[in-house]
């Protein structure tokens, strides 16, 4: 993370809650146009089975289409921190964080943003649980839901997920999933299922000039006012803190290891929401 | 143009057949007729002459015209087009087109001639199994919105959204035209042209195409649909200076964005809302690059 960091927010009036997790997009690539929906000339498709790509970027597996062998997706709060400190444990840990309104990374063959640089469109984040809500939307200054600004698309100095594949692992994980392939597609019972994995395992090559190597480098990182009118915050028990609510808050995250065979990327961020001085 | 068959495949595969060299004829006051049976023997006499004008009349006659306009470009996806810096390096990049078509000297799994029999074995073995079996959209043969010979003229909202392809087609054509043959735009405007050529293809014309597809054509069965005419109108005509030109496929792009947009709300096309966005962002990086303005990163990231 460039900008702002993973620490516990720049200032100390500040609630952060820190998430990371697997979320899925399962999107058509160049040079399919971006809405086809089963991917036929790009590195990314549908198979045998599964509904038509849609482009959402989904955080939970509601409406996802999870591929095994491949990831577990859910993105969820993992620190918690208020006026610089960070509170530990916290009920928060493990509430999921949601994104809503069905957002896509609006590129459009690169005719709105290029490979890398796309928004997210729109942006409406949503986290909910142990009796708690935050729920707010970007808005831009013509008051169009529109997306943000990206960074640039170099990877983090770090690996963002334990056990998550740095450069000289991603042939290594591509011959891992491969592997798991094979051994799924040994046990597939149906022919349905059989095509699927077929499918899969004959495109997840491990050869490192490969895009669908390579996109396991991919991390886009976002940092998205939100400053949209009408934020919930929902606490009854005063476990964020004096929020203000009417303030703008931020997003601040990585869109990373794009594991092209799962149609999953490893999210890791935080959100800011400024609080009233004083606990 | 006709919808895929095993005699369509048949045809590629006749043109694309390894051939014998035929000498080209270069003297005389008017050009020969250009004759070939198959697409290597084209090439071959390309070869045959540019290697006889490279020695009689040395490379400084043959190569004229700006130096940036021979030189290597990359169309994104592995797609690069080889720089010419001279006789040798023009005759190396039509032998490797041979090669890709032909297989050249040696037999290459990989040549498009291989490519075409693999395909027609397979789709032979699939008829064979179910005589049935449609691997392709029934398009009609040679699909035309104007009356001529041996095409099947379209009707109806197919000729409206054949005639709004055609019209992105050859404005496509401008913008290719403008590319390779600038008058005063300068490098980064080129690569932002070059650059919206790439994405207009995937995120306009062939989502294009693919709604004619999915527009029956008659009453007849089988089923029979309509496809992409690529007519041109008019010979395509590029202004002899740059803003006439940016002029131009402004008001192309707006007209397609308009029209796009009232063939989706009358058509129940829904796609062709999606595309009529897109033809407007278009309009707007050519209306920035036109400008003078950058639209962002031009050159392919992967």
């Amino acid at each position: 993370m460039r900008s702002g960091g993973l620490g516990p927010g720049k200032g100390w009036a500040l609630l952060v809650l820190g998430f990371e997790g697997w979320a899925q997009c399962r999107l058509a690539t160049d040079p399919d146009p971006s809405d086809e929906p089963r991917g036929v000339s790009g590195w990314t498709y549908a198979v045998a089975g599964e509904p038509d790509l849609d482009r959402i970027l989904r955080f939970q597996p509601e409406g996802a289409t999870p591929r095994t062998p491949g990831p577990r997706i859910g993105v969820a709060v993992n620190r918690h921190a208020a006026h610089g400190r960070p509170v530990d444990p916290s009920p928060l840990h493990g509430v999921p964080v949601t994104l809503l309104d069905a957002p896509v990374f609006d590129g459009r063959n690169g005719l709105s943003h290029e490979d890398g640089q796309e928004p997210i469109v729109p942006f409406h984040i949503r986290i909910e649980g142990a009796g708690v809500v935050l729920d707010r939307r970007h808005v831009d200054a013509m008051g169009r839901p529109i997306g943000t600004i990206p960074g640039s698309a170099t990877a983090p100095a770090g690996p963002i997920s334990p056990g998550a594949p740095m450069k000289d692992d991603w042939v290594r994980f591509r011959t891992e999933r491969r592997r798991q392939l094979k051994e799924a597609l040994e046990r597939a019972s149906t022919p349905l299922e059989k095509v699927a994995l077929e499918r899969r395992r004959r495109a997840c090559v491990p050869d490192e000039k490969a895009i669908a190597t390579k996109s396991l480098g991919f991390a886009l990182g976002y940092e998205i006012p939100l400053a949209g009118p009408d934020p919930v915050v929902e606490d009854p028990a005063g476990i964020l803190g004096r929020v203000q609510a009417g303030a703008a808050w931020v997003a601040r995250f990585v869109v990373g290891i794009w594991d092209a065979d799962a149609l999953c990327a490893y999210v890791r961020g935080q959100l800011e929401v400024p609080l009233h001085d004083g606990p | 143009m006709n919808h895929l068959s095993l005699e369509t495949i048949d045809r590629f595969i006749r043109f694309e057949a390894p051939g014998d060299a035929v000498l080209a004829e270069t003297f005389a006051i008017a050009p020969d007729p250009v004759e070939f049976e198959f697409l290597g023997e084209l090439y071959r006499q390309i070869i045959t002459a540019i290697r006889l004008l490279a020695d009689t009349r040395g490379e400084a006659w043959l190569f004229v015209g700006p130096r940036e306009l021979r030189a290597a470009e990359n169309w994104g996806l592995h797609h690069i087009v080889r720089g010419i810096d001279g006789a040798a390096s023009v005759i190396k990049a039509l032998d490797e087109i041979i090669t890709e078509g032909e297989g050249g000297q040696r037999d290459i799994p990989t040549s498009h001639w291989q490519r075409f029999k693999r395909i027609r074995g397979a789709l032979a073995n699939e008829l064979g199994a179910d005589p049935t079996f449609t691997p392709a959209h029934p398009v009609v043969d040679n699909p035309s919105t104007r009356p001529r010979p041996g095409a099947t003229l379209l009707d109806g909202i197919a000729r409206e959204v054949a005639e709004l392809f055609n019209h992105l087609y050859t404005t496509v054509l401008l913008l290719l035209g403008q590319y390779y043959a600038p008058a005063g735009e300068t490098s980064p405007q080129r690569a932002e042209i070059q650059a919206t050529v790439r994405r207009s293809m995937s995120a306009i014309l062939r989502p294009i195409m693919e709604i004619l597809t999915g527009i029956p054509v008659g009453e007849g069965i089988p089923r029979r649909c309509a496809g992409a005419p690529f007519e041109v109108y008019a010979p395509v005509q590029l202004a002899t200076n740059a803003v006439a030109r940016w002029a131009v496929l402004d008001e192309r792009l707006e007209r397609a964005a308009d029209e796009a947009e009232q063939l989706a709300g009358g058509s129940g096309l829904e796609r062709l809302r999606f595309i009529a966005e897109n033809i407007a962002l278009m309009r707007d990086a050519v209306r920035r690059v036109g400008a003078g303005e950058g639209v962002g990163v031009a050159g392919p990231r992967i």
